[in-house]
């Protein structure tokens, strides 16, 4: 079995923008391979929603490279999944629970990702920042090559967080226009040069924010 | 505004998944309103999602598409003793637990 956590993502974009953007989030141009999405379960309380979705992906197009004869891992060209979410609107969290429902007895990736408002010191104002963590298991059970399956996979996964965090940030843009995240971190550093000292110029000028969009 | 949806797993089911989905997103939009205040504990969709929701559920009964194992669809692993992950992201001692 392995573990990972990826580093850090965040968004420009207020907490409730994010969730907007989630629940819609797919189709979008970096997720082709997303065939269907089907809400089976939906409860919502005073300040909560519970959701439970099935969701059809074609499969990670690095297992398609190992050689068939090896292992049956190669012949799974479809994997549904099931996403599970909270969203508490009074602690500002979203978690999600994701893993796969077919294909069991060969392989389970599970991802959990939580989102919520940026607890980052330093941002200049953490409610426009939102923060994703997000981790993954997984575990082959296909025979003695198991162990390297598990880190194709795991590499696989890596890197369609790209598009996952790509697909995201085109459905933000789409629903609340473009921020730049260039803008936050030269205000960060603006931040900094103007507390660090009271001898320097206290008016700094950043170029970036005058560039059109 | 563009049109592009994302499709249900049964075609013929879609356009009870389209009309559900515009529901839930105008229901979240005031959800999440500062004074929104979740009045008589009803869900205004909820009898969209049913209608929709018996569409799918009937088929995944009777065509088993894709493999799916109809069990693993049923459990709940998120913040469950099954949820594989929760320990690692926990860092605080109080995580949303609203199950």
């Amino acid at each position: 079995m392995k573990l990972w956590d990826a580093p850090r993502t965040s968004f420009p974009y207020s907490f409730d923008e994010v969730v907007s953007a989630f629940w819609d989030r797919y189709p979008n141009s970096h997720a082709k391979h997303i065939l269907s999405e089907d809400v089976l379960e939906r409860q919502i309380t005073d300040n909560t929603i519970v959701t439970k979705k099935l969701i059809i992906k074609q499969g990670s197009s690095i297992l398609k490279r190992v050689p068939r004869w090896i292992s049956k891992m190669t012949d799974i060209r479809v994997v549904p999944v099931i996403e599970e979410s909270v969203y508490d609107r009074v602690s500002k969290k979203l978690v999600t629970y994701t893993r796969n429902v077919s294909h069991l007895s060969l392989f389970d990736l599970h991802e959990r990702c939580v989102y919520k408002q940026s607890d980052d010191q330093q941002a200049s104002n953490p409610a426009l920042l939102t923060d994703v963590l997000r981790s993954v298991t997984v575990s082959i059970d296909c025979g003695r090559m198991s162990s390297v399956y598990e880190q194709v996979l795991l590499m696989g996964f890596k890197k369609s967080i790209n598009n996952t965090t790509k697909g995201m940030f085109e459905k933000l843009e789409e629903k609340f226009g473009v921020k730049h995240l260039a803008n936050e971190k030269m205000k960060l550093i603006k931040d900094k040069i103007i507390k660090s000292s009271s001898n320097l110029v206290t008016h700094v000028q950043c170029d970036e924010e005058n560039k059109p969009i | 505004m563009n049109d592009r949806h994302m499709s249900s797993i049964f075609p013929e089911c879609d356009q009870l998944k389209q009309i559900y989905d515009k529901c839930f997103t105008e229901f979240f939009q005031k959800f999440i309103t500062p004074n929104y205040r979740h009045q008589y504990a009803v869900n205004p969709c909820e009898r969209l999602h049913d209608v929709y929701k018996r569409c799918v559920e009937e088929r995944l009964a009777t065509q088993r598409p894709f493999e799916i194992d109809l069990n693993e669809i049923r459990k709940e692993y998120l913040n469950t003793d099954d949820d594989k992950l929760k320990d690692r992201q926990n860092t605080t001692a109080s995580d949303a637990e609203h199950k």
